[in-house]
């Protein structure tokens, strides 16, 4: 058991390495190649080039996750086109932004390693298995930002694991971050990082119960304060052309519901895409009582399924022609991923709780 | 031509790879529902490969007395099979035809910029302008925000900013894209 565990996780690890500095240098439509990865671009070439920007008050409404415009956060390119700057010319910024996904990867790996409570070879194999579909390969390569929301999410369920088993202050700074730069990176961000807390408070049952309620108000804090910075940038801009958002709150279509269904199980059930990775992820969580991990998956599609049922119908021809449901699936799959490898929140009949 | 790739929107229209990578991104990958309108005999050797090798591993399994996850874990990675087999070898962005595609890609992103600069030319640097899209291909209206970006500073107009200046854009081929300005 060891053995496989050690292979499968040098495995894995070279997987992402190799997979992220082979990643093509090809411009891919919209989102990546047509805003962020030319801006990261742009920031390696002139230093400061994409603050510049937000002066034009062409950028600052795409820079609005909170209205649905998704684009990532100035705080992307600016990083990645820093990062670039230290590599050779020929290393594209799509590439550094590969390198960043699997480096956040590696890091989850190894940060579940250290922290499941039961069986660390068994949690390795599976992370290592989960890692290792189709549909991640092609997509870490692409420089799409959906696995860093996955992996950002993923990381703030570890880091409110970590608050409740000690609550020191790195513990606590580390659950800041995460949160941050959760609700952050993307508009989903913020629905994972409110399902995490909700998985998270809900089924640490080892844990006191008074433990777990001031843990989830403090991220729930901090998931509200970085939503209302978004609204406090609103305020502060004059004559900011903002975009309309992409939800329409009085136009609920409960026949959006079943479509959505429908499209999640095509899509989950597709093995040309995912192998069999969720049938998987949820014959362990039943299994092994990872509740959590069934709360996490559960309320993320839940939550999503709203966001659907109130936004534009040509949503669901999205979902249906595969252009944004299964980049979803992707992101819900990882930020579970520690839940089901078996990080913190156990629920173990028995076991003692922690005052 | 691949059956996967040949009508993947049920229009009849039939995509070059370049327009596939361009249309599709990340976000087609390898679905079968998307990309193949009729069984490809090569997802279907691949599947029944996963199955053998499935079956493999599970008699294995079984045979040593291993625990169960062990063949579930083996299971799973069998039922990759065909999707890394589509990643690998038949999708349009496969590693091996990434050389290619990336100068096609690059090639179309040049063609775009070139007639959009050439459209702006006459406009002052920091010029805002408005493209409006004209007996477009909807396949090739995605690589339009790449060029657009590359026109820095003169930059896409977002909402009603006074100073904008509509431009005409055409391109149904990747080797052919015009602009003009409407006055």
């Amino acid at each position: 058991m060891t053995v496989f565990s050690r292979v499968a996780l040098f495995a894995c690890v070279a997987f992402l390495v190799v997979t992220a500095l082979t990643a093509p240098n090809v411009a891919y439509e919209y989102d990546a190649a047509g805003w962020w990865i030319p801006r990261a671009e742009l920031e390696r070439a002139h230093t400061g080039a994409t603050v510049n920007l937000l002066r034009t008050r062409e950028t600052l409404p795409l820079l609005l996750p909170w209205l649905g415009v998704h684009r990532h956060p100035v705080a992307g390119p600016m990083v990645v086109g820093w990062l670039a700057r230290l590599a050779p010319l020929t290393v594209t910024a799509a590439r550094i932004a590969a390198l960043r996904d699997a480096a956040l990867l590696v890091l989850l790996l190894a940060l579940i390693r250290r922290r499941v409570d039961r069986d660390v070879n068994r949690a390795t194999l599976l992370s290592a298995v989960v890692l290792a579909c189709p549909f991640l390969f092609v997509h870490l390569r692409t420089g799409y930002i959906d696995l860093t929301v996955g992996a950002a999410a993923a990381l703030l369920v570890i880091a409110m694991m970590d608050v409740l088993r000690r609550p020191r202050r790195i513990a606590w700074l580390a659950v800041g971050l995460a949160g941050t730069f959760l609700v952050q990176l993307k508009l989903e961000g913020t629905v994972h990082a409110v399902v995490g807390v909700v998985a998270v408070a809900c089924c640490a049952t080892d844990v006191a119960l008074g433990r777990r309620v001031r843990v989830a108000g403090v991220t729930f804090a901090i998931i509200g304060i970085n939503l209302a910075a978004w609204q406090l940038t609103l305020r502060l801009v004059p004559d900011s052309p903002l975009p309309p958002g992409i939800f329409y709150w009085d136009q609920f279509r409960p026949a959006a519901l079943p479509q959505y269904v429908f499209h999640v199980v095509r899509h989950a059930i597709d093995y040309a895409t995912w192998g069999f990775v969720w049938p998987l992820v949820f014959a362990v969580a039943i299994t092994t009582r990872r509740w959590a991990a069934l709360v996490s998956f559960g309320g993320a599609l839940t939550a999503f399924a709203f966001c659907y049922a109130v936004g534009p119908p040509v949503m669901i021809v999205w979902a249906a022609s595969g252009i944004q449901l299964n980049r979803l699936l992707l992101e819900i799959l990882i930020a579970g991923l520690p839940l089901i490898a078996g990080v913190g929140a156990s629920s173990r009949p028995g076991a003692s709780s922690v005052a | 031509m691949n059956p996967c790739f040949a009508d993947p929107l049920g229009r009849g229209v039939a995509l070059s790879t370049l327009a596939q990578v361009l249309l599709d991104g990340a976000n087609g990958v390898a679905q079968a529902q998307r990309l193949c309108t009729s069984l490809d005999p090569r997802l279907v050797a691949a599947s029944a490969a996963a199955l053998v090798v499935l079956l493999a591993f599970l008699v294995r399994a079984v045979r040593r007395g291993s625990r169960w996850w062990l063949a579930a874990i083996a299971t799973v990675v069998a039922s990759y099979t065909p999707g890394w087999i589509h990643a690998l070898a038949l999708r349009a962005d496969r590693p091996a035809a990434q050389a290619v595609l990336t100068d096609d890609v690059a090639a179309a992103r040049t063609t775009y910029t070139n007639a959009m600069r050439s459209a702006l030319a006459s406009t002052p640097p920091a010029t805002c302008f408005v493209p409006e899209f004209r007996d477009t291909c909807v396949e090739f209206s995605g690589i339009y925000l790449p060029a657009a970006a590359d026109l820095w500073p003169r930059h896409r107009c977002i909402g009603g900013e006074s100073s904008a200046v509509t431009v005409a854009v055409s391109a149904c081929s990747p080797t052919r894209a015009e602009a003009r300005i409407i006055p």
